[in-house]
């Protein structure tokens, strides 16, 4: 995939977002422009675009290729346990701060492929307390829950997601929480039953009425520019309880945002920041 | 200056001939060194120490959204693509492999070569796919400097020669050449 053919400029990003905005209420322009572009060329393929302008006229004049756009442009998380080590940091570390408490509540603002759902009720699940916890999902597209609610993988990501977990808990195996078929796996919906699904555009401003102990934000802050990524940030920050931890990706910071110093880093090479200040 | 970056990309077989390069060019490198290197998905922590013990320049794995600034050497960090944007920060991606890798070297130097046009020097080292070559025609399409290190020094020669194939590379060198050619590109 060279992306030779297909050239995408500034000002063909400009229009789209225009387009975006004016046509579909959805407003593009904080996104990180370099990934942005990059997501751009794969709709223009999975389109069969001959170019980024025929598609910005297609989504001008056909209003039903906007869910087929918004569907190519997905970020899908990459694998199951991405990163053990956090998870076991995760598992050894933070749970046992919210062991005595009577309800866990934890949002994960972009669930995505729902790898990293499924990969946090396992941890709490083998840590006996997934019952106590209530999770809210929430993304933009409602129309990626019905994949998660069915616990369908691609088979492509068995291998990885096993090795991650083998990684995880050396004496477990993954293979207890899904079942292989030829095209894809199915992981144990029953992982899920605490989770309850709603349609919320982070990246829009809009979030989740409720303060929570847990975020799990990983990997999605890269895809913002400063200024949404800062004012993100800050959205987060105000639905956490104080003593409450933002977990992002491990290299992703927040060290710069104006409400850096509402958090403190306890373990330095673990980005899960602990909430300090009301 | 004339130039203003430095992006090398290696997979095996460039490990030797990385900490090579960075223990021989001085504290006072007047350029960025972005070192796009394949490395085990899992392993968080132990390259970058690695890279530093010999290095006379601080290795870091930069943060998305950090800025890129001489005197320092970046390594992409194990499974993100580490990409250039035109503010000269760093941006990370989890987007799919490409040529099987994440890191990916093409995204590295492709998104570079946009940023620092005529004032890259893009350089490719020993591995064992052809991840690179595309990213090395990128440099050499916006007028910066290409190299790839000789193939009959490398370890694995088929990036190199991957490259060679879909370019008219500048320079072809060994080791102790690439270390001479960087510290007179400084100078410019």
């Amino acid at each position: 995939m060279s992306n030779d053919a297909i050239e995408i400029g500034i000002s063909d990003v400009r229009k789209l977002v225009e387009v975006c905005k004016k046509n579909y209420q959805k407003d593009y322009s904080c996104m990180a422009l370099t990934s942005f572009k990059r997501r751009l060329i794969k709709a223009v393929e999975l389109g069969k675009f001959p170019s980024i302008s025929k598609l910005i006229e297609e989504l001008e004049l056909n209003k039903n290729y906007f869910t087929k756009f918004e569907n190519d442009i997905i970020i899908p998380q990459t694998e199951l346990f991405r990163d053990a080590g956090f998870w076991r940091f995760f598992r050894d570390s933070i749970t046992p701060v919210f062991s005595s408490y009577n309800k866990i509540n934890i949002w994960v603002p972009r669930c995505s492929t729902g790898d990293e759902l499924y990969t946090l009720c396992i941890v709490l699940k083998e840590k006996g307390l997934l019952d106590k916890c209530k999770i809210t999902a929430t993304d933009s597209r409602v129309g990626n829950f019905k994949l998660i609610q069915e616990g369908k993988f691609p088979l492509t990501k068995i291998d990885v997601s096993e090795n991650n977990f083998k990684s995880y808990s050396p004496d477990g195996s993954f293979r207890n929480y899904c079942e292989v078929t030829p095209l894809s796996f199915l992981m144990q919906t029953s992982l899920i039953n605490q989770v309850e699904f709603k349609n919320y555009d982070i990246t829009q401003g809009a979030h989740v009425p409720d303060k929570f102990h847990i975020i799990l934000f990983r990997n999605s802050l890269i895809y913002y520019n400063q200024s949404l990524h800062d004012n993100t940030v800050s959205l987060l920050t105000n639905c956490l309880e104080k003593n409450g931890y933002l977990i992002i990706g491990h290299r992703e910071s927040i060290y710069w945002c104006r409400d850096a110093k509402k958090f403190t880093n306890d373990v330095k090479n673990e980005s899960a920041y602990k909430k300090i200040v009301d | 200056m004339q130039y203003k970056i430095v992006i090398i990309g290696g997979s095996a077989g460039s490990f030797q001939v990385v900490t090579s390069i960075l223990a021989n060019l001085p504290k006072d490198f007047p350029l960025p060194i972005v070192l796009a290197l394949h490395r085990l998905k899992h392993i968080r922590h132990g390259f970058v120490e690695a890279l530093n013990i010999k290095s006379n320049l601080p290795v870091i794995e930069p943060f998305d959204k950090d800025s890129i600034k001489p005197g320092n050497v970046y390594l992409a960090p194990a499974n993100y693509h580490l990409l250039i944007e035109l503010a000269n920060t760093f941006a990370l991606s989890t987007e799919e492999q490409i040529n099987h890798s994440r890191p990916a070297i093409d995204l590295t130097f492709i998104t570079g070569a946009y940023v620092y046009r005529e004032k890259t020097i893009g350089i490719i080292l020993s591995g064992a796919n052809k991840d690179g070559a595309l990213g090395l025609k990128k440099v050499k399409d916006f007028g910066g400097l290409t190299i790839v290190q000789d193939p009959a020094e490398c370890q694995m020669p088929t990036m190199p020669l991957a490259a060679l194939d879909v370019t008219k590379v500048d320079y072809t060198l060994r080791v102790s050449e690439i270390i001479a050619r960087l510290l007179s590109a400084a100078k410019l």
